[in-house]
């Protein structure tokens, strides 16, 4: 199995869990969330990448990179955005 | 320099933990809900890293800057430290984002 297909098991089962969890989510705080957080990933998994702290089977990514990570890293950013938003959000919401 | 990464992250940790006790984010005004909210999904991401590593998808590198105390095989301690680290700017960027779209 390769790194593209791992995900797309791991998201579905994710996106499974929380709608059985929160039936509203607040779509407009998760998109910029989301998107503040793909930009935090990138500066900091291309740094962990460049010291050589994780590494990759070149043969079981897509090969598409931004920078030197490889694309399929952002699915935990946006499996955390996610569930992290929809947990706290669930959690806090006045009664 | 073995301690580097954990360091970095350690450090990361507070000074979020910093921010969230200025600012009156997460575990400073829930804790229970912010353990919650960081600690589950580091639950799931460990399962995930888990199956991707006995897959040969990715592993540990070939790094001096790692302790090399490993948790379960190619899982470095680290890991634990940095999924932390992930869920937890995630929820101060939410709490963040939401303060900011209540103001305006």
């Amino acid at each position: 199995m390769n790194y593209l297909a791992l995900n797309i098991v791991f998201m579905l089962i994710a996106f499974v869990i929380l709608n059985v969890f929160v039936r509203k989510s607040p779509w407009k705080l998760i998109g910029w969330t989301l998107l503040v957080m793909v930009l935090v990933t990138l500066i900091f998994d291309n740094v962990i990448v460049a010291l050589g702290i994780v590494d990759y089977d070149t043969t079981k990514i897509s090969g598409l990179v931004l920078g030197l990570v490889p694309i399929e890293d952002f699915a935990y950013t946006v499996v955390s955005v996610l569930a992290v938003s929809a947990i706290w959000h669930k959690l806090t919401k006045e009664k | 320099m073995q301690f580097a990464y954990l360091a970095g992250l350690i450090f990361s940790i507070i000074g979020l933990g910093l921010f969230d006790w200025r600012f009156k984010l997460g575990f400073s005004t829930n804790k229970k809900a912010a353990a919650l909210a960081t600690l589950l999904p580091l639950i799931f991401f460990l399962i995930w890293d888990g199956a991707g590593i006995a897959l040969g998808i990715f592993f540990r590198g070939e790094t001096s800057h790692l302790t090399g105390i490993l948790v379960a095989p190619e899982l470095p301690i680290e890991e634990l430290f940095f999924l932390f680290l992930l869920n937890y700017t995630t929820l101060t960027i939410f709490i963040t984002v939401k303060r900011i779209v209540a103001k305006r």
